[in-house]
């Protein structure tokens, strides 16, 4: 495995650089940069995430291609990179969520959630014979605690809280125009359709419902939207749009 | 086996919970400043009556989890959120239960969705099944007496000081017809600004 | 039967336990929590206090208890807390329960020792009072009780642990 010369730290994830780099980390921040772009805006009512999803052939069924994940009714996430990584996160964020609110009774504040698959995220970085996620996560979400707000988190278990923020293929042009287009007190539907220019920017091809996929939190605005009543769930607060509201949205 | 009363009341924007000292082996009394009540934060109590060692375990795990709670969340816990945990607790010992009735009793904090919460109490079973009365929630040898007692002295939207010697003389007539409770007892009343605790001396027999 | 067994162990200068129950027990368990004190002593050089020994010994008893060989063991402990200038009493049975007393006993002449102490004991009892007022519970224990054993008493205080002369 130690390989001599420059190569040997490329392979054992554990091990330093002599300049102090994990060079697996990175490597797997180029896998995130080369996935698809995902955005997201948190506005004063609400939160929206946005992900370009690319099919890649005709004749591939795209009803079960799925982007955008519910974790419980108050989060959901959005990647860039990998889908099967991806896909391993959402099932133990679930799992997470569903565990909390087996000792809590509610479910986890979105910063909590967050932390917890930091973690996992993290461990991959130090454990012997794993290699790190290769995906960045959005994650937007409402909590009564904090209300809502909008994370990233990236291959080493970083993670951040975004007014808004892009990630993957077209990241850094993206960040730029949502630089332009921000403000402290942009309202969810300005969000939405924000969030669909800055996609259209760096968009190849015919942009439609199908080839995007959107999520939104929102805020509850009276107490009893907040209260269950007996023999009702209460409404969620994160959800992801039809394919038909993405078509309205598009064509306005 | 080791003797004592809970008992919890809701009030106009206040909470009470009192416990009596006595600690008993069998009709020994053993100590009278075994106190059954502990807070877990500004305005937040729980009574922990039944077995006293697991009084005394399920006090030192609550904290434990409401320590790391308060850390990883950044937050106090609310009572409801609490009760919910106190469940789960004694639910992880379904088969093998702690021998304790707790009573939660608390004032949740006002947040912009809710500006105006109501005092809460709520009390559980030996495994966690929890029940929310809107008035008064009792637990302990005296259960028989404090519900007789309850039922007949408590009235809707007591004041603090109303709530205060309701609670009280509650307490002290139920416990001084229970052979396993008495000793004295301590009170807690918990209103918006300030909690109120006072000791009470009963009969020492 | 034994009937002048030492029933009080010397935990470290300023501690000492008092013990009854089963008999294999009891030496065993108070064995483990001697070598567990002193452990800590070596570890961290500096004796643990009685309210945190206490609380050590009283959950060991609280895990044993629901264990699958429990031990049945009862325990009075006395210490004399140096950094607080404070006697302490504790008394913890074999489920675990903890109780801090001014006054306390254990075994089978609880009822007539209880009751002595319940007559004469008063908060501000002097340590010679409080010596006279053990030997009146020895002595009371050997008039009422039908079985006839010998007692040990040892006195605490910042100078460590030291025999009591009961006669």
């Amino acid at each position: 495995m130690a390989v001599p010369g420059g190569g040997a730290y490329s392979f054992s994830l554990t091990t330093f650089s002599p300049s102090g780099k994990l060079v697996q980390i990175e490597h797997a921040l180029a896998a995130v940069q080369a996935g698809a772009t995902s955005l997201g805006i948190k506005a004063k009512n609400g939160v929206v995430i946005a992900t370009e999803k690319k099919n890649p052939s005709l004749l591939i069924d795209d009803s079960s291609l799925e982007k955008v994940a519910v974790i419980c009714p108050n989060i959901g996430f959005v990647y860039s990179g990998m889908g099967p990584d991806f896909r391993v996160l959402v099932t133990k964020a679930r799992k997470i969520a569903q565990a909390y609110w087996k000792v809590y009774g509610e479910y986890p504040p979105v910063k909590v959630l967050v932390a917890d698959i930091a973690a996992i995220v993290q461990k991959s970085t130090q454990q012997g014979g794993v290699r790190p996620y290769g995906v960045s996560l959005l994650i937007a979400g409402w909590d009564s605690h904090r209300g809502q707000s909008l994370y990233q988190v990236d291959p080493s278990g970083s993670f951040w809280a975004w007014k808004a923020s892009a990630i993957g293929k077209n990241m850094v042009n993206a960040k730029t125009f949502l630089e332009k287009r921000y403000n402290d007190d942009i309202s969810l539907e300005d969000a939405i359709h924000t969030a669909l220019l800055t996609l259209k920017e760096g968009f190849e091809g015919q942009i439609s419902e199908k080839t995007i996929e959107i999520g939104i939190a929102t805020t509850p605005t009276s107490p009893d939207q907040m209260e269950a009543k007996s023999g009702e769930r209460l409404p969620p607060t994160f959800r992801k749009l039809t394919e038909a509201e993405i078509r309205d949205y598009l064509a306005l | 086996m080791n003797g004592g009363s809970v008992v919890a009341m809701i009030g106009k924007d206040c909470v009470a919970i009192a416990s009596d000292l006595r600690l008993g082996s069998q009709a020994v009394g053993l100590a009278s400043n075994f106190e059954k009540v502990f807070p877990v934060n500004d305005k937040l109590f729980i009574g922990l009556s039944g077995l006293a060692t697991d009084t005394y375990t399920l006090r030192e795990s609550l904290r434990f989890r409401v320590n790391m709670y308060r850390m990883k969340e950044e937050r106090e816990i609310t009572p409801e959120t609490f009760t919910h945990l106190v469940s789960s607790t004694l639910y992880e010992k379904r088969f093998g239960p702690y021998f304790i009735e707790p009573v939660v009793a608390g004032l949740p904090d006002a947040t912009p969705l809710n500006p105006n919460p109501k005092p809460f109490i709520s009390t559980m079973d030996t495994i966690g099944c929890i029940t929310t009365p809107k008035d008064f929630a009792v637990a302990g040898t005296a259960t028989d007496k404090l519900y007789g007692v309850a039922e007949g002295l408590w009235e809707p939207d007591l004041e603090p000081e109303d709530l205060f010697e309701t609670i009280s003389q509650t307490i002290l007539n139920a416990m001084d017809r229970d052979a396993l409770s008495g000793w004295g007892a301590v009170v807690h009343v918990i209103s918006k600004d300030k909690v109120v605790t006072r000791y009470l001396r009963g009969r020492m027999d | 039967m034994k009937s002048d067994e030492n029933k009080i162990r010397t935990l470290s200068p300023g501690l000492a336990l008092a013990f009854g129950g089963e008999p294999g027990d009891t030496n065993n368990f108070v064995d483990y929590v001697e070598r567990n004190l002193r452990l800590y002593q070596i570890r961290n050089n500096t004796e643990l206090l009685p309210a945190p020994a206490s609380a050590f010994i009283r959950k060991e008893l609280a895990n044993s208890i629901r264990s699958r060989s429990p031990y049945a063991v009862n325990l009075l402990l006395g210490g004399y807390d140096k950094v607080h200038s404070e006697a302490h009493l504790y008394s913890i049975d074999l489920y675990g329960t903890k109780a801090i007393l001014p006054y306390a006993a254990q075994g089978l002449g609880i009822y007539v020792a209880l009751s002595t102490m319940d007559k004469y004991w008063y908060p501000e009892i002097t340590r010679e009072e409080a010596e006279e007022l053990l030997r009146k519970c020895v002595a009371e224990v050997k008039l009422r009780l039908a079985y006839q054993f010998t007692f040990n008493a040892v006195v605490i205080d910042k100078d460590g642990v030291k025999d009591l002369p009961l006669l």
